[in-house]
């Protein structure tokens, strides 16, 4: 199964099977970069023993690189981060399906989710969950004002050998030079993909961890972004995101929280 | 002590900024002046919206209107007047250029531009969301 998707994720973007270019399609080479200064409030889904908030001041750096059909977006001031690469493969300009690269849950370890903390007792022993590096296709289509976006990602070069469906509605508001973006939507989780991240296997037990065999799961987010730019190379930027994963995720012994959020404000530089 | 430092280095970027932007600000009172003369929209092609002030200081008392360039449109007249402001609604993707006519003779006096600019000069293809 993964040696035939990892053959057609090769061969995808030999297909290209563009119609129609439309206003988004522009057959050249492009790049952005962005770097900014933000304030950072964000709190993870709490792992047990270890303390998921975090509240800093933080350098970030965004980049975009767009070539024919394909795309590079990674996004450090953006929320909790993460790089998206993508090949549209069909684009109408109403709607459109992509091959997309990218990840869907974040990794930790036995010293919570940042590497170079110390050993937390109570996650001692756990082996390290690396995040996902899933693949698969992104259906989206405007509908409205909405553009509304469905993607199914398989765990192609992770350890999770699980899936993951995304749906998601974005709709931007335009307010005189003021960007309001909101988006919302859901994520249903595989049982592997969920048992990779949140079970707890034989040989990783110890005194306060129980061995634990979740089932599939849920999450449900909604977040906004707001821009405006207040000098020709200058942009303010402030977001907010809150994700709750479905009631089953407490089962698990490792965590004791289901929520996340994350609010982050500051300015960027784009050159 | 390292928050610290970055919440300094936060602090000084703003102060810059601050004074870049008020730089941007002060300029030269000539016969017919615009200010801000420039507007800056997020994304290339997008209606940029700015509340203009323009000033207008004639050399002799006359009668005088301000008109926008290309479509011609008189925005307002004034009747035996040397000094007077005008308020503009700005609101376009592309700059600009306002004229001080003469009433009488249509005789163009003075000319100010406000430029449209954007930050983002790439579309990009896509604006995916990523939580985890």
């Amino acid at each position: 199964m993964k040696k035939l998707l990892i053959i057609i994720s090769l061969l995808l973007p030999l297909y290209g099977v563009c119609e129609e270019p439309s206003d988004d399609l522009e057959d050249e080479f492009a790049w952005q970069l962005s770097v900014g200064a933000f304030y950072v409030d964000m709190t993870m889904p709490e792992l047990i023993g270890t303390d998921s908030t975090f509240k800093h001041g933080t350098f970030l750096v965004d980049a975009k690189i767009e070539y024919k059909n394909f795309y590079l977006n990674t996004h450090s001031g953006d929320f909790f981060g993460g790089s998206d690469v993508g090949y549209q493969i069909i684009n109408t300009g109403e709607w459109g399906i992509d091959a997309i690269y990218g990840s869907y849950m974040l990794p930790f370890s036995e010293r919570g989710y940042h590497d170079s903390d110390d050993v937390v007792p109570e996650l001692r022993g756990i082996k390290k969950r690396d995040q996902d590096n899933s693949i698969g296709f992104s259906y989206y289509r405007h509908v409205g004002e909405f553009l509304a976006v469905a993607e199914v990602v398989y765990d192609v070069f992770g350890d999770t050998d699980g899936w993951v469906f995304h749906v998601e509605a974005t709709r931007n508001f335009e307010l005189r030079n003021w960007d309001l973006w909101l988006n919302f939507g859901a994520n249903y989780y595989s049982s592997n993909f969920h048992n990779y991240f949140y079970g707890v296997s034989e040989t990783e037990i110890n005194q306060y961890l129980t061995p634990y065999t979740p089932g599939s799961s849920t999450s449900a987010f909604i977040q906004m972004q707001l821009n405006y730019p207040i000098a020709e190379d200058w942009v303010f930027s402030s977001g907010a995101s809150w994700l709750i994963g479905s009631q089953d995720t407490l089962n698990s012994p490792l965590v004791r929280s289901r929520h996340a959020r994350v609010f982050f404000t500051g300015v960027k530089y784009v050159f | 002590m390292f928050s610290k430092l970055i919440t300094w280095i936060v602090l000084s970027l703003s102060m810059l900024l601050s004074y870049q932007l008020q730089a941007q600000e002060i300029e030269t009172v000539g016969i017919l002046h615009a200010v801000p003369s420039k507007c800056v929209a997020l994304n290339q092609g997008r209606t940029c919206y700015a509340d203009v002030k323009v000033t207008v200081n004639a050399p002799s008392e006359g009668d005088y209107c301000i008109r926008e360039s290309l479509s011609k449109k008189i925005l307002q007249c004034w009747a035996k007047a040397d000094t007077f402001k005008y308020e503009l609604d700005f609101s376009s993707d592309e700059s600009l250029s306002y004229e001080l006519i003469s009433k009488k003779s249509r005789d163009v006096l003075a000319v100010t531009t406000i430029e449209v600019n954007w930050v983002h000069k790439v579309k990009t293809k896509k604006r995916r969301w990523r939580l985890f």
